[in-house]
């Protein structure tokens, strides 16, 4: 997978980076465009953003290294992040993240085998009233407690977890 | 007489609704229903420890009254007369504004219209006196005008340091050059703290004509916006905003005919806390790694693509139209000392009605947490509150009088930071909530300069130690050690500040530190190391609802008999503490 | 739209007549989003259509502040008291409509306020 060429970019990369080419601090714009047309960042892709715009491989490679948000490695098809500021913190966000473990049977940053789930956590998401708070898939779930979890995955068509909740 | 409505609030009403019955009996018993309506609010702007009544349309409010006091009361709102004595005052001592708000101990200049307009549509920011600031500063002030005006109004930024805005202003409007840039810090990554997302998604014109004034004001033709890319609402609507407000002619070339030409574009974060720092943010925006750089140069010498450039964040930005239409004079009057204008905090954690608030500086932290917010959650103790993120330090009860603005705030360790506060009950740990900050300033050091990058690592270690029960007296001043290090020897703020959450535990709750060493004990459970849970057999009554709450299946016993917790298989989750009516299960 | 010069602004503020007898804002910003107040604004909005209530003008807004009772939402009708609502559900927002919108009555229900007066119509009074 890694070495695998790129046949064709996607052409709202191509429209996208052709828009930004000549603009200053254009950098992390177009690999955030990357990131949101292809789910993560494929080295064939940070090659070919590399000679489109001219900058050194290791110099992308630096940026996608240094922030969180760039991904190396496909994520989910759901992703689930789940909140760790300070408020989610303190009103149990680790017992979250400990319920999606059992649940999903994958540790943080990991992806579940049928590639369906992946689970990460992030900073401050800004819905601190609503704490503790998950976001799947771009939907924002707050005051959450472990036992909404299976109903909220359940959401997602993942009847093989309700069969797992009958179990425990 | 105008319809009469009485709002009661009650600080419980699941338990009492002594005040409300009482009132809606007495109209019903004067027939008075078509006249006079009686309502339970579940918040009325401000909080107290006794029911408080408010009255409209007149907007009369009443507290501390007592319940035979309330036939006076009615008496006097159903013939339109006033009880004084129980009459809510709500000015402060302490934080003085130029007008009363009759009703609030807040005041909005920042949040000025968030909540009142819609802020995708830019006909409501103008119709509520939007751009009348910039107006008034292209066609009637010159630049040094403005920023006289910025200086001597004593803003100060709202990111956290509380550098005087009109001063680096002016320091950048010195520097020889044409290409200059101006640069909004929208990068909030306090974990707790959502201040400039609630103003971005609220009233983003507010930040986008404060931004023009300052680039008219320093002479720039482009400014950027910094934004995190978590905050993909706030982007969608700053990006909508820009594109009305070029539409309409109020930016790009030739704002409203004259001959100013200043543009704005969005530069995402990438989530990266670091970048929240003056010179990494600009390397972010060139495209570099977040990394900060030593200062001097100053980016009023040397800032983004070396040329001069001034950064504010976006509670300073929403501050400038109103100090342009209002003038300096007015926006120095609100608030103490050296802290002019107001503040918003977000407030978080353990209280009963977290949200966002804007005060004036010099308000009291017992006015915020008690009168605005509601108190503590579930009547807990208060032990502590957070202010300053990560960077911040912990502020202990006896100070909780104490006026809230720059100086007094770092005279106790603390710090005014970019505004979230995060309320602690008894509940919390004080180590451990250190943990969780050290293990945040840990992730987000850049690793750039040693004392950061190997300091926060030493310091998470050696907590982590005492939070397992390995700790040891000499950990203690080990921690003193390399915090004063670090605070002397990193290269950016982050750095320097990740040492002060702990440095100020240790300092108020020092107990909590030798507890956890000398006895290894936690008292609120947290450290789950330093843990045991077992059941006292004289209070338990075998209901059973601990075993099945147990996520391990460690508890046993037979239905009506006491039961038995299996201390090698259980993971301290404290569920069984939790769910057990009767008080039988021990932690220690 | 042609571009502003100057003095079109005070023109756009002084032209301005609104042709609505009240309205409903929607607090929409993450959280409110987050905990379900998009999609009482559709509710609204189907609804509103459907009883007629058309000179009532219903509109989304930045955070209210009040994020411990999201969704929440102000009702302001021309003679009465505004007045805001905390944790709306379908329920509560039916019977706001039926009520406080059609009936001018105020519902007995998470009643809750604006936490301040409108300081910013005082900073930019012309």
């Amino acid at each position: 997978m890694e070495t695998q060429q790129i046949a064709q970019l996607d052409k709202r990369l191509l429209d996208f980076i052709n828009e930004w080419k000549g603009k200053k601090g254009k950098e992390i714009m177009i690999l955030h465009k990357v990131q949101e047309i292809y789910g993560f960042l494929l080295r064939a892709l940070a090659m070919e953003v590399s000679r489109l715009i001219d900058l050194p491989l290791a110099k992308i490679y630096g940026i996608i290294t240094f922030y969180h948000i760039f991904k190396l490695k496909k994520p989910g098809k759901y992703q689930i992040s789940v909140c760790m500021g300070t408020a989610c913190y303190l009103k149990g966000g680790n017992d979250i993240i400990s319920e999606l473990e059992n649940i999903l049977g994958i540790g943080v940053n990991c992806v579940t085998e049928d590639g369906k789930f992946s689970v990460e956590v992030v900073r401050c998401v800004g819905c601190c009233g609503l704490a503790p708070v998950m976001i799947i898939h771009g939907k924002t779930y707050g005051n959450l407690k472990k036992g909404d979890l299976p109903k909220i995955l359940g959401e997602y068509g993942e009847s093989v977890l309700l069969d797992k909740e009958n179990h425990v | 007489m105008d319809n009469q409505y009485i709002f009661v609030w009650e600080p419980d009403p699941s338990k009492s609704k002594a005040v409300y019955n009482y009132l809606v009996k007495k109209v019903n018993d004067r027939n008075l229903g078509d006249k006079v309506e009686v309502f339970k609010s579940t918040y009325i702007g401000l909080t107290s420890s006794r029911p408080i009544i408010r009255i409209l349309p007149n907007d009369t409010i009443y507290k501390d009254f007592e319940q035979e006091d309330l036939g006076e009361i009615f008496e006097a709102i159903s013939s339109g007369r006033k009880v004084n004595r129980f009459l809510c005052e709500f000015e402060s001592k302490i934080a003085p504004v130029p007008e009363k708000d009759s009703h609030s101990k807040q005041f909005k200049i920042v949040l000025r219209n968030v909540g009142y307009l819609d802020p995708e549509n830019i006909d409501e920011y103008i119709r509520r006196g939007g751009y009348k600031a910039m107006e008034k500063a292209i066609f009637q002030m010159k630049p040094e005008e403005i920023i006289k005006e910025v200086k001597e109004s004593g803003l100060r930024g709202r990111g956290g340091a509380g550098f005087s805005t009109g001063l680096k202003w002016e320091l950048t409007r010195e520097e020889p050059g044409e290409e200059k840039y101006v640069i909004c810090n929208a990068d909030e990554g306090d974990p707790g703290a959502y201040m400039d997302r609630s103003v971005l998604e609220g009233d983003p014109h507010s930040v986008i004509e404060g931004m023009i004034i300052g680039g008219f004001a320093v002479g720039c033709k482009e400014g950027f916006i910094y934004i995190r890319a978590e905050y993909p609402l706030a982007i969608e609507r700053l990006e909508k905003a820009l594109a009305s407000a070029r539409e309409y002619g109020l930016l790009g070339k030739n704002i409203l005919g004259s001959d100013f030409n200043f543009d704005i574009e969005l530069r995402w974060g990438a989530g990266a806390f670091v970048c929240g720092e003056e010179t990494a943010l600009m390397a972010s925006i060139e495209g570099r790694r977040g990394n900060p750089t030593p200062r001097p140069p100053f980016p009023s010498q040397s800032g983004l693509w070396k040329k001069p450039t001034f950064i504010n964040n976006v509670e300073t930005w929403a501050n400038i139209a109103p100090i342009i239409e209002k003038g300096s004079s007015w926006f120095s009057s609100i608030g103490v000392g050296k802290s002019k204008g107001t503040k918003v905090f977000a407030v978080t954690g353990k209280v009963k009605n977290p949200g966002l608030i804007e005060v004036p500086m010099g308000t009291t932290l017992r006015e915020i947490i008690y009168d605005i917010s509601g108190g503590i959650l579930g009547d807990k103790k208060f032990k502590a509150v957070q202010t300053g993120g990560p960077g911040g330090g912990v502020i202990p009860e006896k100070f909780l009088d104490m006026s809230v603005d720059y100086e007094t705030l770092q005279s106790i360790g603390s710090m005014m930071g970019s505004g979230g506060l995060i309320v602690m009950d008894e509940d919390d740990c004080m180590v451990d909530v250190n943990k969780f900050y050290l293990q945040f300033s840990v992730d987000e050091s850049c690793g750039k300069c040693s004392p950061c990058r190997i300091g926060g690592k030493q310091l998470l270690d050696t907590i982590s130690k005492i939070t397992a029960g390995n700790g040891d007296m000499k950990d203690v001043q080990k921690i003193r050690n390399i915090s004063m290090a670090m605070q002397k020897a990193s290269l950016c703020a982050l750095g320097q500040t990740t040492p002060n959450p702990v440095l100020s535990a240790l300092q108020y709750f020092e107990n909590e530190y030798i507890e956890h060493i000398t006895h290894k004990k936690c008292l609120t459970g947290k450290c789950r190391d330093l843990v045991q849970y077992s059941i006292i057999p004289e209070k338990c009554i075998g209901c059973g609802v601990c075993a099945m709450k147990c996520p391990v299946k460690c508890i046993s016993g037979e239905k009506k008999k006491p039961h038995l917790i299996d201390g090698n298989k259980c993971v301290k989750c404290g569920e069984c503490f939790a769910s057990c009516k009767f008080s039988a299960i021990k932690r220690s | 739209m042609n571009k502003m010069k100057k003095g079109d602004l005070a023109d756009f503020r002084r032209n301005h007549k609104s042709s609505h007898k009240g309205e409903v804002v929607i607090s929409m910003g993450t959280c409110g989003i987050a905990a379900g107040g998009d999609s009482i604004y559709k509710l609204f909005e189907s609804e509103m259509k459907e009883k007629g209530l058309d000179n009532i003008q219903l509109k989304k807004t930045g955070c209210l502040g009040m994020c411990f009772c999201e969704p929440n939402l102000v009702v302001k009708l021309d003679g009465m008291p505004d007045i805001l609502y905390g944790n709306v559900d379908e329920k509560t927002a039916i019977l706001i409509m039926n009520e406080h919108l059609t009936k001018k009555r105020i519902v007995n229900f998470n009643t809750i306020f604006m936490p301040t007066d409108d300081i910013g119509k005082k900073i930019f009074r012309d």
